[in-house]
């Protein structure tokens, strides 16, 4: 039987809140990629800490790893498993600079030209640490493909903060 | 009672046993310190006292009484008695006071020091030996200062105990309408849902609490509400809609045939229409029955063991007969090995049905486009992606697709009825089943369909 042979790999930026929402842009990716063979690298914004002692004992990997609840390891997997002819790895990177300069330098080493975001905001951050990358992608990255995000979960508000115990 | 109320008396039971339970240790720990430093003072006054009357004769007494009096405070109603005794045989030499038990005098022959409490006197005896002799030197006193300083005590704690328990009222109170907010909030909104407005939902926020899974619950019920309605409402609308339209066909080629007399090839063509709108006509109304018997319960299916991907095989077979064009690509290539994995429980005709028309509108909305469909289980799960290259549904219009003779603004040239993915819907469901959409403009459509397979059913069971 004939296959029709993949594209060669393209490497698609997404931004991500660590929801399983926001991975709906992962498939909204493979519908526009399609015979494509996908490495889906999703960009969370993370402003760094100011402190000497925050810097020197900050790691990005480790920021990631906090964000990642069960359920989103489960949804991520789970599309990986869909479309596995289609993707090739699906990674995080944080970008914690401030400003247009920073993204570009930023965007030079992810070598990238691609990116699906969501039309309308539909990125919520889990505190202030965290900020959306959406408005940075879409004012670098060449090619950037606006997708609807469907929510189907409200915000939560801060977690384990003393105002969210009183707040019902 | 309220249940604001309720909680709120709960909640000033509770902490007033709790605050009562601390009250009573401190006064009590308190009460034992004063005693016992009021104690410790008495003897050290005793063996004071036994010094200066005892060995007077060695001394000066007058220089004893002289530092007792103006370096040693005297204790409040002080009194000393001494007693000649024999220590060795623990009988006293004279006659002692009878007021005080027999035990206290025991006690101080026994340990050489004994304590008492009479009344509000205070009495330390202790056994001195001296040259002269044995002596029991018994001293006593009013604690006046300890006294003053434990009333002084309760009283404070009794003042702040109401105090407490005040403000305990005044917050348990608030909490508790705070607490129960959230549920006079969902009797508001369920209230304010009334049968012109089921399309309205409860406020949820993304949490694992109690309220949010009553909240999900009702939105939940809500959705079949809405469902049952829609369908109440609009059905006969619709189908009356979409049977006219064959039924005009039909009366307008029978009114042109008996017209007036026509050839035989007229006559044969007027048929055939005739035939065509009829068949037409024969296809709707099946579709509107299947479409109202999955409003009805699943009683009725027979329910067995389905193999999905059997089924879609056999599906495939049927569309390559209907739609002979098609570029159905089935993927297989992730096929659990354990046959559970992708079996499940359900109605195969029904089943049948809504793959079919899922995989039927994948071929007709992308012009017979490739079509991949692949199969994967995981977690109990059989997942199901249907993925087409065709037109796309407008994101706006992304919501309204389940509901039924909806048709795609940019599909109405394509025939159709627009009751192909709300039966779909409706059969996955009643499967306990989940579908999602995605889809973009001319890009193509993502069909995903998560079904719990035979493997979830029988840990279920276990667990039951």
């Amino acid at each position: 039987m004939f296959v029709k042979k993949l594209e060669k790999m393209r490497r698609i930026l997404i931004p991500t809140d660590f929801t399983i929402d926001s991975l709906q842009l992962v498939e909204y990716a493979i519908l526009n990629f399609p015979d494509t063979k996908l490495d889906i690298v999703l960009i969370a914004g993370y402003r760094l800490p100011d402190t000497r002692w925050g810097i020197t004992h900050f790691s990005e990997r480790e920021q990631i790893r906090e964000q990642l609840s069960d359920k989103f390891k489960d949804a991520k997997r789970r599309i990986v498993l869909e479309h596995k002819k289609n993707i090739e790895t699906v990674s995080f990177e944080l970008f914690t600079g401030v400003n247009s300069f920073a993204f570009q330098n930023f965007l030079e080493q992810m070598n990238s030209v691609d990116a699906v975001v969501p039309k309308k905001k539909a990125l919520h951050c889990p505190n202030n640490k965290w900020f959306d990358t959406t408005e940075f992608i879409k004012n670098n990255v060449k090619n950037v493909i606006e997708a609807p995000v469907e929510l189907t979960e409200k915000p939560t508000e801060k977690k384990f903060s003393l105002i969210s115990l009183f707040n019902l | 009672m309220q249940l604001r109320t309720k909680i709120t008396s709960i909640f000033i039971v509770l902490t007033s046993l709790f605050l009562t339970g601390i009250f009573v240790l401190i006064y009590y720990f308190s009460k034992t310190y004063t005693e016992s430093e009021f104690y410790l003072r008495l003897s050290q006054r005793a063996t004071i006292a036994a010094q200066a009357y005892l060995e007077g004769d060695e001394i000066n007494l007058d220089i004893y009484d002289d530092i007792r009096i103006r370096h040693l405070q005297t204790l409040p109603n002080e009194k000393e008695v001494i007693y000649p005794v024999d220590a060795e045989s623990k009988k006293p030499l004279v006659k002692m006071d009878k007021s005080l038990p027999e035990r206290f005098y025991q006690e101080i022959f026994s340990d050489e020091y004994a304590e008492l409490k009479k009344d509000d006197y205070y009495y330390t005896g202790l056994l001195y030996h001296d040259n002269e002799g044995d002596f029991i030197v018994v001293l006593s006193a009013t604690d006046l200062y300890g006294f003053g300083k434990l009333d002084n005590l309760r009283n404070i704690l009794i003042i702040t105990f109401f105090i407490s328990i005040i403000f305990i009222f005044i917050l348990g109170r608030y909490y508790a309408k705070q607490a129960l907010s959230p549920i006079s909030k969902i009797i508001r909104e369920v209230n304010s849902i009334r049968a012109e407005s089921l399309s309205l939902r409860l406020d949820t926020v993304n949490g694992k609490d109690e309220l949010t899974q009553l909240a999900k619950t009702f939105n939940n019920m809500l959705d079949r509400l809405q469902i049952s309605f829609d369908l109440q409402n609009n059905f006969i609308n619709n189908a009356s809609h979409e049977l006219r339209n064959p039924l005009t066909a039909i009366l307008g080629q029978t009114e042109i045939a008996l017209n007036k007399a026509r050839s035989e090839e007229e006559y044969h063509s007027i048929l055939k229409n005739i035939d065509r709108e009829a068949a037409r006509l024969d296809f709707l109304v099946n579709g509107l029955l299947k479409l109202a018997q999955t409003d009805f319960d699943s009683k009725g299916f027979l329910i067995e063991a389905i193999r999905l991907d059997e089924m879609l095989l056999n599906i495939k077979q049927n569309l390559d007969v209907a739609i002979p064009s098609n570029r159905i690509e089935l993927n297989f290539e992730a096929l659990p090995e354990h046959e559970n994995a992708i079996t499940l429980m359900g109605s195969e005709s029904l089943l049948k049905v809504a793959l079919g028309n899922i995989l039927e509108n994948a071929c007709k909305f992308s012009n017979n486009k490739k079509v991949s469909v692949k199969i994967v289980s995981d977690a109990g799960y059989i997942l199901l992606t249907i993925k087409d290259e065709g037109v796309g549904i407008p994101e706006d219009e992304l919501k309204n697709i389940y509901e039924p003779f909806f048709r795609a603004s940019n599909v109405r040239k394509i025939e159709g009825f627009g009751f192909g993915l709300p039966l779909a819907y409706r059969i996955i469901k009643m499967h306990s089943g989940e579908i999602r959409v995605v889809s973009q403009i001319n890009k193509g459509t993502l069909v995903k369909i998560k079904l719990p397979n035979k493997e979830l059913e029988y840990l279920e069971e276990l667990k039951l």
